[in-house]
């Protein structure tokens, strides 16, 4: 199936994807290096397709192949064409690598291109067939793909009642133009969306990592560490939201800590374009958001100019997925949240809220945690014996996201103990990635960073 | 000391990157390889062979059938076993872009097919690989 052309056609559409992303992304990425420049291509790239399929097809005209690939052909002349400033000094200037190459970088990328060929392989063997491909990303998808449209029927069929109709729609919207461009949907070679989203991420954290602590080695780590993470990349994701998520926070992280280096009008445009992925992609997207939005807050002190800076960059965590969730909430209306009970929250639901979430956090130390003890132990004492990183301001918003995954098990409308099992892991592996740039990002001694770019927080 | 200041974080990160990669599974992995590299040398795959019918591999084929015999603007009441829920969700993700209903909606449906169901056939329904389509 994926060798009788289908395969060679979707990376076409890839192809497409990603050249029409880096004709927006290079207005975003003056100061940037040529690997991020190309993740941060893919990132705009599938923004632009989900947007334009979205757009014809709430129009009303057929989002075909033909009509996206017109779509693209404007956005990439109105790019070239309309005049832009561009950044007059690079904030955080690239840095080349100093020497020769640092044999444990060589080590640390070649694990990371295994780890890769790990997931690739297997993903694109055969078509998606997770359960959630199934049920909600890959079927809205199809339905979005075959009907040329955005059928309403997902969205307000009783028979569909199990497909969470309030998720967000990046990824179906991402399947159905890419399979647009490809001339067809094809579960199986569509699954190659997953692998490249996967080396975007390790393109990022390698790019994002050599230029800010100017050394190679702890951007290939970070490389390294993110796709030896299994779980997260495991063929069941090909087809979910899991692996772009991943990407998303790696993005916003990214562009966030850029943002409280040196703000400028393209890292106010790259945080726009990572809040609105990780927004578009799942759920705890939006919560990420708004974690970094609040830890831009606090990492100001609440004083001065820096306060004033952190208001614009938090104000765009928060606005773009508030706009995102507007434009969803107009499209699919109101949808009841069957999955959690929120009278929990009302002051007579206290004691068993307390209850249960005694007993999640117990499950997820006790089950989750000693699965993955010697993981934990060994961040926990790297943690210890490394000095404090530029990275550091991710590690409460990662530690809050998980404790907002546990409140959330906690008025979870069925048995807690069952969301925690089924979801818990693969929930939390989704913000490894962005976990590594923090080690990773530790790695670097103070010789290997670029001047005027000391740590802030 | 010093010196394991030194090594210490970059040993603690190999701990960690091997206690990942202990995570990975064989069976993930290379009958998948296998698989693919039979795709790519032009070989054939069997249902059977999918993930997506390890459960039940005929259920492809009745589904396949069902699409064959009804027009993509149709709506079909696919009658599953209750459990597990992935017989719904295949029957709705194979039938798209057909509207597809449970048992319960079965007013609403131009087609009734049902699988695996020891049911008397409804008059006029055509047999079909474990199962039967009637048309209403």
């Amino acid at each position: 199936m994926i060798a009788a052309g289908g395969a060679w056609r979707v990376l076409a559409a890839l192809g497409v994807t990603w050249l029409a992303g880096w004709a927006l992304a290079r207005r975003l990425s003056p100061e940037l290096t040529r690997t991020e420049t190309a993740a941060w291509s893919a990132a705009a790239g599938l923004l632009l397709q989900a947007g334009l399929f979205g757009l014809r097809a709430a129009a009303g005209i057929d989002p075909g192949g033909g009509g996206l690939l017109a779509g693209n052909a404007v956005a990439i002349g109105a790019a070239f064409l309309i005049p832009g400033r561009r950044s007059r000094r690079s904030l955080t200037p690239p840095t080349r690598p100093r020497g020769p190459l640092d044999p444990m970088a060589i080590f640390a990328g070649s694990v990371a291109a295994l780890a890769f060929l790990a997931f690739l392989v297997p993903a694109v063997a055969e078509p998606m067939w997770s359960t959630d491909f199934l049920a909600i990303w890959g079927m809205k998808g199809k339905a979005m793909s075959l009907a040329g449209s955005l059928p309403g029927r997902i969205f307000h069929d009783p028979a569909l009642y199990w497909s969470h109709r309030e998720y967000p729609l990046l990824v179906p919207l991402c399947l159905a133009a890419i399979a647009g461009l490809a001339g067809g949907w094809n579960d199986q070679a569509l699954a190659i969306l997953f692998p490249a989203v996967e080396l975007s991420t390790l393109v990022l954290l390698y790019g994002f990592l050599r230029r800010r602590t100017g050394s190679p080695r702890a951007g290939a780590v970070a490389a390294a560490l993110a796709a030896l993470c299994f779980p997260l990349y495991h063929p069941v994701n090909a087809g979910t939201a899991e692996i772009p998520f991943a990407f998303g926070a790696v993005l916003a992280a990214c562009a966030t800590l850029d943002a409280l280096s040196g703000p400028s009008g393209a890292a106010y445009g790259r945080l726009f374009a990572a809040a609105l992925f990780c927004a578009g992609a799942k759920q705890e997207g939006t919560l990420f958001a708004f974690l970094l939005a609040g830890a831009l807050l606090l990492a100001s002190r609440m004083r001065g100019k820096a306060l004033a800076l952190a208001w614009r960059s938090a104000g765009v965590l928060v606005l773009v997925p508030a706009m995102h969730w507007v434009l969803l909430r107009a499209l699919r209306g109101s949808q009841s949240r069957r999955d959690f009970d929120f009278h929990l929250f009302a002051p007579a639901g206290w004691p068993e809220l307390a209850e249960r979430f005694a007993s999640v956090a117990s499950r997820m130390a006790l089950r989750e945690g000693r699965e993955a003890l010697v993981a934990l132990v060994a961040i926990a004492l790297f943690l210890l014996v490394t000095r404090r990183s530029l990275a550091d301001l991710l590690l409460p918003v990662l530690a809050a996201q998980i404790g907002f995954y546990a409140v959330a098990f906690s008025v979870s409308s069925f048995d807690p103990m069952y969301a925690v099992d089924g979801a818990f892991r693969r929930i939390a592996t989704t913000l490894f990635p962005a976990l590594s740039l923090v080690l990773a990002s530790r790695l670097a001694t103070a010789k290997d960073r670029p001047a005027g770019d000391a740590p802030r927080v | 000391m010093r010196r394991l200041r030194r090594v210490l974080p970059g040993a603690l990160l190999l701990i960690l990157g091997a206690s990942e990669a202990a995570s990975i599974r064989g069976r993930d992995v290379l009958p998948r390889a296998r698989l693919l590299a039979r795709e790519l040398r032009g070989g054939s795959v069997s249902r059977a062979e999918l993930a997506r019918f390890a459960l039940d591999p005929v259920f492809g084929d009745f589904l396949d059938e069902v699409a064959r015999r009804t027009p993509k603007s149709a709506a079909v009441a696919v009658i599953v076993p209750p459990r597990p829920d992935v017989y719904r969700y295949q029957a709705v993700y194979f039938l798209a872009p057909r509207r597809v209903l449970d048992s319960e909606r079965i007013a609403e449906a131009e087609f009734v097919a049902v699988y695996a169901r020891a049911m008397e056939s409804l008059p006029g329904a055509q047999p079909l690989p474990n199962g039967f389509l009637s048309r209403r």
